[in-house]
């Protein structure tokens, strides 16, 4: 089993001992579904092709659209899926269609402290699992579109005062304050709240100090002291400018990190808005982990590809040969049976059928 | 060992002048000075690494995590919008991304105008927000010859002192954007990082302000 078979295998098994319960879904979706939700896609890009009853279809860019579109939850009730699926989307980097394995879960209907606790701390769990040095950052939107709300912007201002926020762009945020003839006090409000980022005690002992989107400090604050008391809070920090221009989540988002990889490897947050706008009551909150992110973190540095090369000759028995090689590998080696010595491959040694050993090439 | 904070640099006069800025911040790294082929410089006493590279490529390298942080101009920001934090503005490098056209043109907005650009997509999108039709001709050097030449009606391009311009009987009709040089920073190294890159950061700003 490679690095990457057994991380899915745990995040399965710490998903499961949740009582998440597998969602499965199939490659292709009605392409309406994508089209009407566009605006909240993670890119532009979807294949579509007609199927033979004459449908538009589309190749899945994303799976939480179509695990709302078939969640029948009870009111009153919680629905928890997981996933691991692909998912077709344009690649920023080179403008061409990737297929991207994603694993995450989903909590749909009568969302509550505790289940928006449960998947913080789920994700946390993830990160953990990708690798010890990990960083899970909290934000809410709504704190920093409530400061940019208060100095006065609005409409394309306040879009574009939300992108600079999440570039961290605190000098084009000034400026174009200025240019808005914000308030000053309420502008520089705006400013501090952007830059605010480190340890949560003390980011939203501020933030309550500034007395900014007080609803939205005290979510942040209950899942940041839920995570300190599961023991998760080493690796925790809020960052205000975290996905604060989305228009995907409308409650606590969260990104994760780890070590060794350049972006973010998790990704997730509460999406009522996006729940009702398809017509479903209640709450949501899920998050997914980007498992192509992650190949080089898991690549495989084995000395060796296969530990024997067992060459045999046309005149060899073809059962003995089989044999042979069903023998090696019960011994717990990786055996490769050819004619003649491939290219390109490293083994430990050679076995010649019906001959002793010899040293591999490695 | 002690964390390294890996920095590209820009290649040229604007390289050389952020490396005194992070000398003078306390990451000096004196093989910087030497006149050598080498690409990589280390000081891990400073703990630093700085990466001589293409000035177009610095994004790319911070964008993909090989350097934590890099200076670039907004330019190529704008270009290609790579996923990063835009920590500072330098203040240096100043010049202005803007169009120019030959002194007898006259602008039909009936017709599609003609754009000569190394930068399509800055270009694509300033007049798209003007609602105007374009046509792109995508150059890599010597824009100044596209309308000359009849090859385009304006061109899309830096503008520092608009010397070149007048030599060659353009001038400048509208100013798109300011650009300077920007202090900018890998997402995931800002997080793994962060007390290395603030102190950058913060060294920086002092030094711009004093200017």
């Amino acid at each position: 089993m490679n690095s990457e078979e057994k991380l899915t295998r745990e995040l399965r098994a710490l998903y499961e001992s949740r009582g998440y319960s597998r969602y499965k879904m199939s490659k292709f979706e009605e392409y309406d579904l994508y089209a009407r939700n566009k605006d909240l896609l993670a890119s532009e890009g979807i294949i579509t092709f007609t199927d033979t009853n004459g449908k538009l279809m589309a190749l899945k860019p994303d799976v939480t659209l179509s695990i709302i579109r078939n969640s029948r939850v009870k009111p009153g009730m919680l629905g928890k899926v997981y996933y691991n699926e692909n998912v077709y989307r344009v690649s920023a980097s080179s403008h061409s269609y990737r297929e991207i394995l994603q694993t995450g879960l989903e909590c749909l209907g009568a969302v509550d402290g505790a289940s928006c606790l449960e998947v913080t701390s789920l994700a946390a769990r993830s990160l953990l699992l990708i690798s010890p040095k990990s960083q899970l950052v909290l934000s809410h939107p709504g704190v920093v579109s409530a400061a940019a709300r208060a100095a006065g912007l609005e409409g394309a201002a306040l879009e574009r005062a939300l992108k600079l926020v999440e570039e961290k762009n605190q000098h084009e945020l000034a400026a174009l304050c200025a240019g808005e003839a914000c308030p000053e006090e309420a502008a520089g409000r705006l400013l501090e709240i952007a830059a605010l980022s480190g340890a949560p005690g003390e980011i939203l002992k501020r933030l309550e100090e500034t007395g900014a989107a007080p609803v939205e400090t005290a979510q942040l604050r209950e899942i940041a002291e839920g995570l300190e008391e599961l023991g998760l809070g080493d690796i925790l920090r809020v960052d205000l400018a975290t996905e604060c221009a989305t228009r995907y989540y409308s409650g606590v988002v969260f990104k994760g990190y780890v070590a060794g990889v350049p972006a973010a490897v998790l990704s997730g947050g509460r999406y009522d808005a996006l729940l009702r706008r398809m017509g479903k009551a209640g709450g949501a909150i899920g998050f997914a982990v980007y498992m192509d992110r992650l190949e080089r973190l898991l690549e495989e540095t084995e000395e060796y590809d296969v530990d024997t090369l067992l060459l045999y000759g046309e005149e060899d028995s073809a059962a003995g040969v089989c044999a042979l090689a069903a023998s090696l590998a019960e011994r717990g080696e990786r055996v490769l049976a050819q004619r003649a010595e491939p290219e390109g491959l490293r083994w430990r040694r050679t076995v010649r059928f019906g001959e002793s050993e010899a040293k591999g090439n490695g | 060992m002690a964390e390294m904070l890996n920095v590209a640099l820009p290649k040229g006069r604007l390289g050389d002048k952020v490396y005194k800025m992070f000398a003078l911040a306390g990451f000096e790294c004196p093989e910087m000075l030497e006149d050598s082929r080498k690409l990589v410089f280390e000081n891990p006493e400073k703990q630093v690494r700085f990466f001589s590279v293409k000035p177009s490529d610095v994004a790319v390298y911070v964008e993909r995590g090989a350097a934590d942080i890099g200076v670039c101009g907004k330019d190529i920001l704008l270009e290609y919008e790579p996923d990063v934090y835009e920590l500072l503005d330098l203040k240096t490098g100043k010049c202005r991304m803007a169009v120019a056209t030959r002194a007898l043109f006259r602008d039909d907005p009936a017709s599609t105008l003609v754009v000569a650009t190394k930068f399509s997509h800055i270009a694509a999108r300033y007049y798209a927000s003007l609602g105007r039709d374009i046509d792109i001709v995508h150059l890599n050097g010597s824009i100044e010859l596209a309308p000359i030449l009849g090859l385009s009606d304006v061109i899309v391009d830096i503008v520092e002192t608009g010397t070149t311009l007048r030599e060659n009987d353009l001038h400048e009709i509208e100013t798109i954007a300011p650009i300077s040089a920007r202090l900018i920073a890998n997402k995931a190294s800002y997080a793994f990082k962060k007390d290395l890159i603030l102190r950058v950061q913060e060294a920086f700003r002092e030094q711009v302000a004093e200017k």
